[in-house]
């Protein structure tokens, strides 16, 4: 006897029974329905701490770095208090031997989305955008194949984290896709494709609530909002991007290669004026990094000797600006200890707050801030 | 059992567990560089004083020392294994010489890239030092020490003998990826730029062709605006390889590095490991693998130089649409006599050619086994199979291919996951030592004199049509004497074998 005459001599069973397997399987059909998050986030987290509460998620109010000690397979992410409390482990994520992670901080301060390199072979990585629950230390992957090394990008609301994919490449030039991925694991939707570029980078969202990217090709780096071409920031490569609060500005810098390599801060106005210079420094002076205070205006990190808005700048070295807390009480820097960027000495992070420095001890990554 | 609804209720839990898991879990995909089929499977051999054994071999590969004529296994074309070194060009762009195959590439740029590729393992990460199991390979099929992608792809579900000689033998591996990277080398001027006076003794001149070795992508810019312009403690970043004692290794106050490795461009990489090279992970922990070698980085705050990496410039470069090639202004000097600037030579002492010798061996190729077999699928899914040995009575490694007629035909060994199909592997003569089981916590490894290689010849049923069929397995040598093994199948089938979950299949 074959199993499937089995199955049709099974078939004429009484209707009550039929009710029966109607019921079970209408039930397990909404099991099924249930089972894809629930599997889906099970096994795609990693952190030691997944389902149970943080310290951070019970935390006295105030503001807290997120950051992460860059360890050869695992970033241990941390939240540290500005008060100069004891830092409190939120998660341990994995990864390819190597490849510290990128992250962001969700606007409501509760999540944190993470590109981590964690397929492929060192020579050619894949990466994953992970999503870290502050409260629980629960990981959850969000999106594969993403591109590594990018930061991600979350929308205002909070509900989508943006982020790119190499879609093909011809020669050097490449086609990178951008997505918004839900945080809520209920999918992605497909934004823009920017087409024979050397790079696209997600940067933020404008008033409007239009996704801001730039792109980097043969003609330097070109501003661009819900795929539409907008100003030529440069005709050089530009980094460090950072939306003002309102969304109404840009600050950049750009790599200028023309007389030897040279960083220079700038900021733009979304609304259709060209580039104009930011940095107020003599020629000698250079600028990386970019950070908004509330309200204000935008701080470029720029060498010692110069005549720049870096806060902080009352000890040895220099500060690469990464970020203000939400009511700019607090910024945090990478500080480095040297002379310039040719000589840039030892790295340390720290905290700025109100012209004191608290040292983010054996920390090598800024996610952001999270405000309790 | 329950009713129809209730099993397929329960085939949608599966199906819908299954697909959660291939979205969480399955999260390698197989890429383009595979090519359609599947990717091919090898074995390998891991050599046990891998240090040494590796050492050298890059070294007589990067000297073009390793396979000086073609030859063919089978006098078909598939058969044809030519891994020949081609030779270096030399010179500017105004004044390039022809390929020369006295010319080499400074082995330390090339023990540095197998070390960056694959930390100098041949084998998967499973497979001890000194062992044989599958092959290192990468998820976009990149085989072994060299991580060979190039040419590597399966496209017509046999691979060919130079396919099975790249992903079964380190030496010959070592060969391709000589090869490939004097190819890019080549490329210059037409679709590389030229670093200083394309002078192949020159450390510094290779800059491109190490950039392009992991491909000529923007990624690897070193401009690339998702890297810390400061990464590598000045503006010509350099990675530390993990070398605390590197100039360009920033610690964070425990000592740990505040960049890693995938902070860096890929010739950053390459070329930090060259200056700080690493320490063996067993033997001679305290001497560095290679020794240090002396060279300056591109100075980008030098004009000269740092005009070379503009966007406009780089795409000037771009493979596609540009017939003119790359232009001259890509081109950057390595010799700024105003500025102390000069090209360093790798100090490596030119190899012994008549290692060649002891590196291959003098492999010859013993076999056992019916020739004749008969193969069935039962009734419960279960299937017959039959053995083979390929055994080495000669010296050295002996890499042989596979080759099947028909995709249902599945060669492995007998502790391989059922889904595992060899397209090539290795047997080992008795003057190497094989662990044949690895350290383990308070047990030493266990090793013998040599490795035969135990095959079983079995059935894919799933891919099997119903009915009596016939086919054919061939194991070729790829290197070293002893003839071929054919061995005649017949499979039998009598029905159909389709199971979704036990009580669910169809029929007939």
């Amino acid at each position: 006897m074959t199993v499937s005459s089995r199955t049709r001599s099974k078939s004429r069973e009484a209707s009550s029974r039929r009710t029966i397997d109607a019921l079970v399987g209408a039930a397990l059909f909404a099991i099924a329905i249930a089972i894809i998050p629930v599997v889906f986030a099970l096994f795609s987290g990693g952190g030691p701490t997944r389902g149970t509460t943080t310290a951070f998620a019970s935390a006295p109010s105030g503001n807290y770095a997120l950051v992460a000690k860059m360890n050869r397979t695992d970033d241990a992410i941390y939240a540290v208090p500005v008060d100069g409390s004891a830092p409190m482990q939120v998660a341990d994520v994995p990864h390819l031997d190597g490849f510290g992670s990128n992250g962001a901080v969700s606007p409501d301060g509760r999540s944190l989305a993470l590109v981590t390199v964690d397929a492929g072979s060192p020579a050619n990585p894949g990466a994953s955008l992970l999503l870290v629950d502050l409260g629980t230390g629960a990981l959850t992957r969000l999106a594969v194949g993403v591109d590594p090394q990018q930061t991600p990008v979350w929308s205002p609301d909070g509900r989508t984290v943006v982020v790119s994919r190499l879609q093909s490449t011809t020669g050097a030039l490449a086609n990178v896709s951008f997505a918004a991925v839900a945080a809520d694991l209920s999918g992605e939707r497909s934004l823009w494709t920017a087409n024979a570029v050397l790079g696209a980078y997600a940067v933020g969202f404008d008033p409007g609530g239009r996704f801001v990217a730039v792109t980097i090709d043969g003609r330097g780096s070109t501003l661009v909002r819900d795929g539409q071409e907008g100003t030529r920031l440069s005709t050089q490569i530009t980094r460090d991007w950072r939306l003002s609060p309102d969304g109404t500005q840009l600050a950049f810098v750009e790599a200028d290669v023309s007389d030897g390599l040279r960083y220079s801060g700038h900021v733009i106005s979304l609304t259709g004026d060209s580039p104009r210079s930011a940095t107020q420094a003599g020629p000698a002076s250079q600028s990386l990094g970019v950070a908004w205070a509330p309200g204000g205006q935008p701080t470029f990190g720029q060498e010692r000797g110069a005549t720049g808005e870096a806060r902080g700048q009352t000890v040895a070295g220099f500060d690469i600006p990464l970020a203000y807390s939400s009511d700019g009480a607090a910024l945090a820097v990478q500080h480095w200890s040297g002379t310039g960027f040719s000589d840039p000495g030892a790295l340390d992070m720290q905290i700025v707050v109100n012209g004191e420095r608290r040292p983010l001890d054996d920390f090598a990554r800024f996610y952001g801030w999270a405000a309790r | 059992m329950g009713g129809p609804l209730t099993r397929l209720g329960l085939v949608a839990v599966v199906c819908s567990t299954a697909v959660s898991l291939a979205l969480t879990l399955g999260r390698q995909p197989t890429a383009s560089a595979c090519g359609s089929q599947r990717p091919f499977d090898f074995d390998t051999y891991e050599a046990q004083d891998y240090v040494s054994v590796y050492g050298t071999a890059i070294q007589m590969a990067a000297e073009g020392k390793v396979v000086t004529a073609p030859y063919n296994i089978n006098g078909t074309a598939d058969g044809l294994i030519d891994l020949r070194y081609q030779g270096l060009q030399m010179g500017p762009r105004t004044a390039r010489l022809p390929e020369n195959t006295a010319l080499r590439i400074p082995p330390t740029i090339f023990k540095s890239i197998a070390w960056i590729e694959a930390n100098w393992s041949n084998a998967a990460s499973s497979v001890p030092y000194g062992g044989v199991g599958p092959v290192l390979r990468s998820f976009d099929c990149g085989y072994g020490l060299a991580q060979v992608t190039s040419g590597m792809g399966d496209n017509t579900g046999t691979p060919t003998a130079s396919q099975a000689i790249i992903g079964t033998d380190f030496v010959f591996n070592l060969a391709e990826g000589a090869r490939i990277l004097a190819d890019k080398w080549n490329s210059a001027p037409k679709y590389r730029p030229i670093a200083g006076n394309g002078d192949p003794a020159s450390i510094e001149d290779w800059y491109f062709a190490i950039w392009s070795y992991n491909g000529f992508a923007f990624v690897n810019h070193p401009l690339n605006p998702n890297l810390n312009p400061l990464r590598g403690g000045t503006q010509s970043p350099i990675y530390h390889c993990y070398d605390p004692s590197a100039a360009s290794y920033q610690a964070t106050s425990s000592g740990g590095p505040a960049f890693g490795y995938g902070d860096y461009t890929y010739q950053e990489r390459v070329y930090g490991c060259m200056r700080y090279p690493p320490y063996p992970s067993q033997g001679a922990t305290t001497v560095r693998m290679w020794q240090p070698q002396t060279f300056l980085m591109p100075d980008f705050t030098i004009p000269s130089v740092a005009a070379a990496f503009s966007p406009e410039v780089f795409l000037s470069c771009e493979d596609q649409g540009f017939g003119a090639g790359c232009t001259a202004a890509m081109d950057f000097p390595t010799t700024i006599p105003d500025k102390q600037i000069i090209p360093h030579p790798d100090l490596t002492p030119p190899a012994d050619p008549a290692l060649t010798a002891a590196l291959l061996g003098n492999p010859m190729f013993q076999y056992s086994g019916s020739q004749n077999v008969s193969l069935f699928v039962m009734r419960d899914g279960t299937v017959t199979r039959s053995s083979l040995t390929v055994t080495n009575v000669g010296l050295g490694v002996a890499p042989f291919r596979v080759r099947t007629s028909a995709p249902w035909i599945i060669v492995r060994h007998d502790t391989d996951p059922t889904g595992r199909t060899i397209d090539g592997g290795v047997a080992v003569g008795s003057d190497k030592s094989v662990v044949i089981r690895a350290a383990t916590s308070g047990q030493p490894p266990i090793a013998q004199q040599g490795y035969t290689s135990q095959l079983i010849i079995t059935i894919d049923p799933a891919q099997m049509p119903r009915g009596v069929s016939s086919g054919t397995v061939v194991i070729e040598p790829l290197f070293g004497g002893g003839g071929t093994f054919s061995v005649s199948v017949t499979g039998v089938k009598s029905f159909n074998y389709q199971t979704v979950l036990p009580g669910l299949s169809t029929s007939p």
